[in-house]
């Protein structure tokens, strides 16, 4: 799914661009702000399936040289649910939210005058809210019971950038988030992925 | 899948009532056991000992006002005997018919069935370990049921041999077996499967002998051209040797049992398992209003028969 998405902006963004010239970044844009929302598509390590959800992010990037730099940012991950499921005791469905910083490297390719490449690797720490829906096929009351988990994970991305002016760009963007063991302390945990595209702008100071 | 819930039975309740003579039981009914009560809680348990089995096989359901009740929100069986423990589980979630196998142990030692409310071992089974995450739920008016009942002496068939050839429906199967002293109440199930060609029917009937030692049955009567049959079919393998064994408990509204007859099928052959039980009753807890508990010791051999 990620390699798939990945691959659909690269090629929708290299048919949009002359033939690359590689053009030298612009040394000024060594500061920037990004903000982006995309829909993304869950995935569990369990034996249950995870719908799709909606992810927002607010980041950071100083650029320490032409194709390199840091960055710090902040995910949320919007209510993800999974398949509801039945057995003897009864039905049950969870739902995860999440709030996540952000803290990696990103690289970037001048490709053209108006086109850049970008790439993200990094890690993530995570602090997700677990719901658990159960019902009792009305035997007994339903309810919903909730706990927080933190814990740590990572993300990769690669993306291209439309300058539209000298300091605004378009962001397009395929990213993969990871977060290791939820519910770590349990006898079952879990990694929870998503898998999905954004789009935003980026200003650059 | 082969459990479905319907209220119908054979006359089984109609047969313990009237004791252990020889009858053959088809006729369907639309009613729960009448031994299970109106009021309170009712228990319908049943452990069987196959011969030579690893395991014994248990089967039981609960009855609410005479209503079959499913377990839910952390209510379940457990069955104990010497120091083993399992609990049941049911192959439909709200059917209401439970099930499992507990390895053999000492066979005069009592086997205990009762119903407990233990939230996590209820959930045990689900990708996520419940103990980190569970809705809270109280235990339901049944927990608390229970029934014990101890295995009788070992059933032993002695003859028809295991693929004996039938060719006509004038035979008879002949049936004999070891007697025990005292005498108990012993169940004949059998269970038929025939073919036409790619076709296949399966169905069962259920006989109520008394302990002497013999019972002969009629080609004719197991294999009808006219009078009804209770069909089971489709019988998923995998539940083949538990259905045979937990039939009677089965019918009484887990297993779409259905009527029908062998007018235009004309029979290439069938194979015809018989499973004789030998039958001891439990004793029930003090919270159980009706019901039963029954525990048997088993010894099945499969015939042929090909006209």
């Amino acid at each position: 799914m990620s390699h798939r998405l990945l691959l659909t902006t690269l090629a929708t963004g290299l048919l949009a661009v002359q033939p690359p010239t590689f053009a030298e970044a612009d040394a000024s844009q060594n500061r920037s702000v990004s903000a982006m929302a995309g829909l993304y598509r869950g995935d569990i390590n369990a034996d249950t399936t995870l719908g799709n959800t909606t992810q927002t992010m607010l980041r950071l990037n100083y650029f320490l040289t032409t194709h390199w730099g840091l960055e710090a940012g902040f995910n949320r991950m919007t209510k993800a649910e999974t398949d509801r499921q039945t057995d003897n005791a009864g039905e049950y469905q969870f739902t995860f939210s999440s709030k996540e910083l952000m803290l990696g490297l990103a690289g970037r390719l001048q490709l053209n005058n108006d086109w850049k490449v970008q790439a993200h690797i990094g890690w993530l720490r995570y602090d997700m809210d677990v719901e658990l829906w159960e019902s009792f096929f009305s035997y007994k009351p339903s309810g919903e019971k909730t706990t927080n988990d933190q814990g740590n994970g990572y993300y990769a991305g690669l993306g291209l950038q439309r300058d539209l002016r000298k300091n605004v760009s378009l962001d397009f963007q395929a990213l993969h988030f990871k977060r290791l063991d939820v519910l770590g302390d349990s006898s079952k945990p879990f990694d929870l992925s998503t898998n999905g595209a954004s789009v935003g702008a980026t200003l650059y100071f | 899948m082969p459990f479905q819930l319907h209220h119908k039975a054979l006359c089984f309740s109609a047969v313990v009532t009237l004791g252990s003579l020889v009858t053959g039981c088809s006729d369907l009914e639309d009613k729960t056991p009448t031994s299970v009560s109106t009021e309170g809680t009712s228990l319908i348990a049943h452990i069987d000992a196959p011969k030579d089995g690893p395991t014994m096989q248990v089967a039981a359901s609960v009855y609410r006002h005479g209503v079959i009740r499913p377990l839910v929100g952390g209510d379940l069986f457990y069955v104990t005997h010497a120091d083993r423990s399992i609990t049941l589980k049911a192959p439909d979630d709200l059917a209401g018919f439970y099930m499992g196998s507990i390895p053999a142990g000492d066979i005069e030692r009592p086997l205990n069935i009762d119903i407990r409310f233990d939230p996590h071992v209820a959930r045990k089974d689900r990708w996520y370990d419940s103990s980190a995450l569970v809705v809270d739920t109280q235990a339901s008016v049944l927990v608390g049921a229970s029934g014990s009942a101890t295995l009788p002496p070992e059933t032993l068939l002695t003859e028809p041999a295991a693929d004996t050839q039938y060719r006509s429906r004038t035979d008879q199967i002949i049936m004999s077996w070891q007697t025990e002293t005292p005498a108990l109440p012993m169940r004949l199930v059998t269970l038929q499967r025939c073919y036409q060609g790619t076709r296949s029917k399966t169905w069962t009937d259920t006989y109520r002998l008394s302990d002497t030692g013999s019972f002969t049955v009629n080609i004719a009567d197991l294999i009808p051209t006219q009078k009804d049959i209770n069909r089971v079919d489709p019988v998923a393998e995998a539940f083949t040797n538990i259905f045979l064994t937990f039939f009677e408990i089965l019918t009484f509204g887990i297993v779409d049992v259905r009527t029908d007859n062998n007018k235009t099928f004309s029979i290439d052959y069938c194979t015809i398992d018989l499973r004789l039980h030998r039958e001891q009753s439990g004793t029930l807890g003090d919270r159980v209003k009706g019901g039963q508990i029954t525990a048997s010791t088993s010894d099945s051999v499969t015939v042929r028969y090909e006209p």
